[in-house]
């Protein structure tokens, strides 16, 4: 699941706890859920570091080096 | 100290090797004026002059720019080339070019009209730049400020995301080919969009942007392309054919890398709100809890205290209803004990009246009685024990 669909399922997790009549049980586990999409955002956030990265053509084959 | 002398030929061609290993002195463009044009069997001879020099120059395909004459001002891409059996340096010409701004922009004017005519600048055909770009696929110079500017904002703004560069010359001979062929290879790349970048530069200096062939590779590229020439001001052929123009490289950067700090700002938010959200629907029920505990309690109150009013009642009922057999009962009771009382033996005594005993059992018949039974006569006040002398059968 990529960072926007993740968003997406907070934001409708979010506007769900807004309903009132949301059973407690289910708005507990829509919490747990939502903590955990908060928690996974944050780790791919931080974790992830992007490459810089020059394609060199070598007799027709394309080579990925580092720039 | 003399040198050994040597001759023409072996300088000539010490002079030719020099020039030939020279690699800034081939494929190069040089701009100039056309004079003394000359064609002979499908060869040119002229000289391309400028205000102050000239250059020898000699075109072995003339036939396919019998357009050009005297004073046109053109770029010329060749090689200079020594002879060493003339002893003159001359630039060996492949290909000649119109040049001049007014010329060149001639041109771009003739370009952009066949192309949006071709449909080449539809708006249908363009591509939805993607959200959550994760690589970015960039044809630059590897050796300009351009690419370190499109990395620096990236570094700045999102350090996430992957950048690949396809290096290519962005101006001189054949650029735009090298560009259509970077436009290309990413285009079957892993690279979820694609920039076409270029620093500012002359009308002159951009023109790889302004060909037909770099503009086909843009048109039929299946990836979203950025196009990121020149500054602002600038406008070239790629620019119409792109999904996007952005002012600069660094603005086109700036456009793909979502600014990581808002996402965080975001999250932060998001987290906060999904905390409140489920805080307040915890009160909320809390609150519907408590608000039916008590309704439960009030109930219960109302009707223990309607049960307690009920019951008293009853029990008024009955203490009233009880008072009245109760008083029934007692005035029955006298009524009872005052006709029992005038029945009791003692009463009747009273009255003058005795009663008799035989055998410690009251009689009243005298035909019970026997002569000489021993009898028992009661009286008011106390008794006489006697004897049966005579049974007298009537009174």
């Amino acid at each position: 699941m990529n960072f926007e669909t993740r968003m997406k399922e907070l934001e409708d997790i979010i506007y769900k706890l807004e309903d009132g009549n949301t059973k407690f049980d289910e708005a507990t586990k829509l919490f747990e859920r939502g903590a955990e999409i908060c928690k996974e955002l944050n780790k791919n956030l931080e974790e992830t570091k992007g490459k810089i990265t020059i394609i060199r053509d070598e007799l027709g084959a394309l080579i990925e080096e580092e720039f | 100290m003399a040198f050994k002398p040597i001759t023409v030929s072996q300088l000539s061609t010490y002079v030719k090797q020099i020039f030939d290993a020279e690699e800034l002195l081939h494929g190069i463009s040089v701009v100039g004026e056309i004079s003394g044009w000359s064609y002979v069997r499908g060869t040119a001879y002229f000289t391309l002059k400028d205000s102050s020099s000239t250059l020898s120059c000699v075109c072995f395909i003339a036939d396919e720019y019998s357009q050009f004459k005297n004073g046109d001002s053109v770029m010329l891409v060749g090689s200079v080339k020594y002879y060493t059996k003339t002893g003159k340096l001359n630039f060996n010409v492949l290909r000649i070019e119109p040049y001049g701004e007014n010329v060149l922009f001639q041109k771009f004017l003739e370009l952009k009209a066949k192309l949006e005519k071709s449909g080449h600048f539809a708006e249908e055909h363009k591509k939805q730049i993607p959200k959550d770009i994760k690589r970015i696929g960039v044809v630059s110079s590897e050796g300009g400020a351009v690419i370190q500017d499109i990395i620096n904002v990236r570094t700045r703004r999102n350090p996430n995301v992957d950048i690949v560069l396809y290096p290519v010359k962005v101006q001189g001979v054949n650029a735009e080919y090298e560009i259509a062929k970077g436009i290309q290879v990413l285009d079957n790349y892993n690279v979820d969009v694609i920039v076409v970048a270029r620093g500012g530069g002359s009308f002159e200096d951009l023109q790889p942007f302004n060909t037909e062939v770099v503009a086909d590779a843009t048109y039929n590229c299946n990836k979203p392309i950025v196009s990121a020439v020149g500054h602002e001001t600038d406008f070239t052929i790629i620019d119409f054919c792109s999904d996007l123009r952005a002012p600069t490289p660094s603005a086109a950067a700036e456009l793909l890398c979502e600014d990581v700090s808002i996402s965080k700002r975001k999250i932060v938010q998001y987290t906060r709100l999904l905390c409140t959200n489920m805080l307040r629907l915890w009160q909320y029920k809390k609150d519907c809890l408590t608000i039916n505990i008590q309704n439960i309690n009030k109930n219960y109150n109302y009707l223990l205290e309607n049960n307690q009013n009920c019951f008293n009642a009853m029990v008024q009922n009955l203490s009233r209803l009880g008072k009245t057999i109760v008083d029934e009962a007692e005035q029955k009771i006298n009524h009872n004990y005052s006709i029992l009382k005038k029945l009791d033996p003692k009463e009747v005594l009273k009255l003058g009246y005795a009663c008799v005993k035989a055998n410690n059992q009251f009689t009243n018949s005298a035909k019970s009685l026997q002569v000489n039974d021993k009898i028992s006569i009661c009286f008011k006040d106390g008794s006489v024990d006697a004897t049966v002398n005579r049974v007298w059968e009537d009174l």
